[in-house]
């Protein structure tokens, strides 16, 4: 476990999103938007190297995060016997029981729900009418638009915020070292080292 | 003050529509200052004037893309109020890479700070009165340029700098405990 000085709780924000190859975009989207408003990511991806189960590192991630990103995209099944996979709905469970814990303790947890357009997100978790989950259309525009507008939302937001045009033109650098750690890694964990590419290729002020 | 004359809302022949986003608590508030603004010949939109049964989200979508200038009446429910951060979020989004951006005018109801996101505009207060600055508050919308603070870029960028710093010693950190994983358990 790293140093409490080095995971900032306020400046922490979990992202849960699937890893698939048709996602990685939106993943990385994610990341580097988060980066460049000044707030760190995490990930379930930080300790792979543990021993410890996966769903003890996640929540103890979580709970390290004063924010949480949950995309829903990938709702359908898939693979051989097309299950569909329940880790998202998890873990946004787990963030929306850290924010109700949070009232008792006044640590507080905010978190946003990504879903790609349309409203089927109402058929496969209607416990969230009411919510208005951020849309996008799964282009890192769209996706930049609406993590980007929730982050300046934030008590914890810099300001200014870097624009638009700014954070979109700087996403291609970073994209393009990302791929390039990705094919040097081969099966390699390159986590750190992606957060290391979105420290570099962040638009500075 | 200034002087209201009868068609200062109006621009190149068509009035300023102007979006009052508030709080439930605060329609009342959002209806009295849509009716001073309809005088001054500008459309305001409040969603206190939806229709029941309309589709609330989407009126919401339509007026934000429509509106030329955005008022924020922010009091101390309006950072819980989930509907309230619907149309901010919406805003945000519609004004994310819009350049120049809208005016945005935050105005304040009691001892409330601002809202991060319009941390570099101009604020308003009512000073504990229920008196709405009108007038100021035209004078603004009409000049998008007067409601933009001046920017502190040498202190944000050395905060940019400590937040980027506290990045890449995290990252680090994951680095070096992903080459020692025996060392790196939860437990510890």
């Amino acid at each position: 476990m790293t140093p409490e000085a080095e995971r900032p709780y306020e400046k922490s924000v979990f992202i849960n999103c699937p890893y698939d190859p048709g996602f990685v975009d939106l993943f990385h989207s994610i990341v580097f938007t988060v980066v460049a408003h000044g707030f760190v990511p995490r990930s379930a991806k930080e300790s792979e190297a543990s021993a410890d189960p996966r769903i003890d590192r996640i929540a103890s991630a979580l709970a390290e995060s004063k924010y949480s990103i949950h995309d829903l995209s990938r709702f359908t099944g898939g693979g051989v016997d097309n299950f569909a996979r329940f880790n998202m709905p998890l873990e946004l469970g787990i963030a929306i029981a850290l924010r109700y814990a949070g009232r008792r303790t006044g640590r507080v947890h905010n978190w946003q729900v990504l879903v790609a357009g349309g409203y089927a997100y109402q058929r496969f978790v209607s416990d969230l009418a009411g919510f208005d989950p951020s849309m996008h259309d799964m282009t890192v525009t769209s996706i930049v638009r609406v993590v980007s507008s929730w982050l300046r939302r934030q008590p914890d937001a810099a300001t200014p915020a870097p624009s638009a045009r700014a954070v979109l033109a700087a996403y291609e650098d970073f994209r393009s070292q990302v791929e390039h750690l990705s094919q040097e890694a081969l099966d390699y964990s390159i986590w750190p080292d992606i957060l290391l590419a979105a420290y570099r290729t962040s638009p500075r002020l | 003050m200034l002087s209201i004359s009868g068609t200062i809302g109006v621009m190149r022949g068509c009035a300023l529509k102007v979006f009052i986003s508030h709080s439930y608590e605060d329609r009342a508030v959002a209806l009295r200052l849509a009716c001073a603004l309809e005088e001054r010949t500008l459309e305001p939109w409040t969603s206190a004037r939806l229709e029941p049964g309309k589709d609330w989200k989407a009126a919401i979508t339509q007026a934000v893309s429509e509106s030329q200038g955005f008022l924020f009446l922010v009091g101390p429910q309006s950072q819980e109020d989930r509907w309230l951060q619907v149309e901010w979020q919406a805003i945000l989004e519609s004004d994310w890479d819009r350049v120049p951006q809208r005016p945005m005018i935050p105005i304040l109801f009691g001892d409330v700070a601002v809202p991060i996101f319009l941390a570099d505009r101009v604020a308003l207060s009512t000073e504990g009165s229920m008196d709405l600055p009108v007038d100021r508050i035209v004078q603004l919308l009409l000049n998008p340029e007067e409601t933009r603070l001046p920017v502190n870029y040498d202190r944000a960028r050395q905060e940019q700098k400590q937040r980027l710093d506290v990045l890449k010693q995290f990252a680090l950190s994951l680095k070096l405990a992903s080459q020692h994983p025996e060392g790196h358990s939860l437990s510890q």
